[in-house]
């Protein structure tokens, strides 16, 4: 999801918003574009060797290992990297994803869901309760968690109180989600192919990539009837 | 056993009535054990529970997935109804381009591992006919990597191959090389690497497959060849070659039915990448059905590969029938 970064920050855009699913020209805008060639000029000069299928636990063992001297990973591993024995406390600074022409991160995490026809929904809604709890929370927060309770991020203190609190804060202002939908798998495989065969591959240009890319999505959405 | 369980299965007339004269009582038994099973039962009864089997887990999917294969199915989304499409998944199947893509990368991974398997593994079989010291030692060290899992192949290479602190590079090294070979991350390098894998694996199979050819040949036609003063060169191309042509045929031809499916391998190894460099058909396969979950289009892709698969081995069979006859 890195990729959506750079896209974000040159223009990049899942849809038209004033019509749902209407891509062309959202997607695969030049903006967009620029944003890819941004992304592939990063992985050519500053990409480890070995790394064209890296996860992000590569990632972390690139930069613990010192094999690289920054990052891009998601927020709930830096925790551990300002606990590291190695890379932590002082030795690492955290700060959000920079500008572009725009400024956005991208949204990382799982939301909690309760299955509808699940025989422990009441269970699983109690829980939920429990778990919202400001005490709860805080406790969550403190053991390395990350947590949306306005009672805890607006507190006092809150911005120092790890190395990483205000970058927390900082990006949750300016997050935004990839496509929320039932297709999400097909959709998210879909991206990582046209960004693969582009930035790892060398396949083509970014606009060729993009384009690719909004007619995959195209036809997913035509499989779920949300597009003719 | 008493004598009666055991010779109720008896057919032969005189083991029946043997038991009809040690059990005057038995009129009650069924009349099927009064007459005991005819051959065809018989038959039937020891190869029924294996046509069972292929029928459920053989013939039954086959079919099922020929009829997917006209759907639009989604097996994630088992509550949806599936609609009749006729043959629009096939046109799309064969006219995706990226599909045509996987078809390349499969052949280039199937001509250049068979052709390297086959030169290697004959070269190996000449070279273990003859009778030399430690011969057993090498057979057996030679047939290794085939007794290993494709996974653990797959997961050992891989760290074999790794640019940093890999073994490969470190040899590479040690032979002069000034800089590191991405193996498995280099887009022109990593086709090739698939091919070195399968070959170092398999080519033991091949070896074996030719050994039990070459010896095979009878030595009289090697010492009629002496008499007639032929060299080195005429005998292998006039008695050697021909003789074991039917064991290279069929080294061909397990081979491509086997490396035309290759997937847990190349999946240990790339995962189809860098990109989809050496996203083989059968890694594109499982992606659509199992990650897109388009069963349906997934089914017709299948149904082309199997075609192609069978159209293939057919070929080959025919060409081993017209070299046996010669």
């Amino acid at each position: 999801m890195g990729v959506t970064n750079t896209l974000y920050a040159y223009g990049f855009e899942y849809q038209n918003p004033k019509k749902p699913y209407d891509m062309r020209g959202f997607v695969n805008s030049a903006g967009a574009a620029k944003g890819l060639k941004l992304y592939k000029d990063l992985y050519d000069c500053c990409t480890p060797p070995g790394h064209s299928n890296a996860y992000m636990t590569e990632d972390l063992d690139a930069y613990k290992s010192g094999q690289v001297a920054m990052q891009m990973n998601f927020i709930a591993f830096f925790p551990g990297i300002a606990k590291d024995p190695n890379v932590g406390g002082e030795k690492t600074g955290f700060f959000p994803i920079p500008a572009g022409d725009k400024h956005f991160a991208q949204l990382g995490g799982q939301g909690i869901s309760v299955v509808k026809y699940s025989d422990k929904k009441e269970m699983a809604l109690e829980y939920m309760k429990w778990f919202a709890q400001p005490t709860v929370q805080k406790k969550w927060w403190d053991g390395g968690g990350f947590t949306c309770s306005q009672a805890i991020l607006n507190a006092p203190g809150f911005d120092k109180s790890t190395s990483y609190a205000k970058v927390f804060l900082d990006s949750m202002k300016i997050v935004k989600d990839f496509w929320a939908e039932p297709s999400y798998a097909q959709l998210l495989l879909a991206t990582q192919n046209r960004v693969h065969d582009y930035v790892v591959a060398g396949k083509g240009t970014p606009q060729q990539a993009l384009d690719a890319l909004e007619k995959d999505w195209e036809e997913v959405f035509k499989e779920d009837g949300k597009l003719k | 056993m008493r004598p009666l369980e055991f010779t109720r299965w008896a057919t032969r007339p005189g083991a029946r009535s043997a038991v009809r004269a040690e059990q005057g009582s038995n009129a009650r038994a069924p009349a099927l054990f009064k007459q005991g099973l005819s051959d065809r039962a018989l038959a039937w009864l020891f190869v029924g529970p294996t046509v069972l089997l292929l029928l459920a887990f053989n013939i039954f999917p086959l079919l099922w997935t020929i009829w997917l294969s006209f759907t639009n199915y989604r097996a994630n989304r088992p509550g949806l109804d599936s609609v009749w499409l006729g043959i629009a998944n096939y046109r799309r199947v064969l006219n995706d381009e990226a599909l045509w893509e996987h078809m390349r990368v499969t052949a280039h991974f199937l001509c250049w591992s068979i052709t390297l398997q086959l030169l290697l593994g004959f070269g190996l079989a000449l070279l273990l006919n003859r009778k030399f010291r430690s011969h057993s030692f090498w057979s057996t060290a030679i047939l290794l990597p085939m007794m290993l899992a494709p996974a653990v192949v797959g997961t050992f290479w891989k760290y074999f191959f790794e640019p940093q602190y890999g073994i490969f590079n470190a040899i590479a090294r040690f032979l002069g090389s000034a800089g590191n070979f991405t193996m498995l991350g280099d887009t022109q390098l990593s086709p090739w690497a698939i091919v070195l894998v399968d070959t170092w694996m398999w080519t033991p199979y091949v070896m074996l497959l030719l050994l039990a050819g070459l010896r095979s040949i009878p030595p009289y036609l090697y010492e009629a060849a002496e008499i007639d003063r032929a060299s080195e060169w005429t005998k292998f191309w006039r008695i050697t070659l021909p003789m074991v042509m039917p064991f290279i045929i069929l080294a061909l031809l397990f081979r491509t039915i086997e490396n035309f499916k290759m997937f847990d391998l190349v999946d240990n190894l790339t995962n189809g990448g860098p990109g989809s460099v050496t996203e083989l058909a059968s890694i594109s396969l499982k992606r659509e059905a199992f990650e897109k979950w388009r069963t349906g289009y997934a089914s017709a892709f299948a149904i082309i590969l199997f075609v192609s698969i069978y159209g293939l081995s057919l070929v080959t069979v025919r060409f081993l029938d017209k070299v046996k006859q010669r």
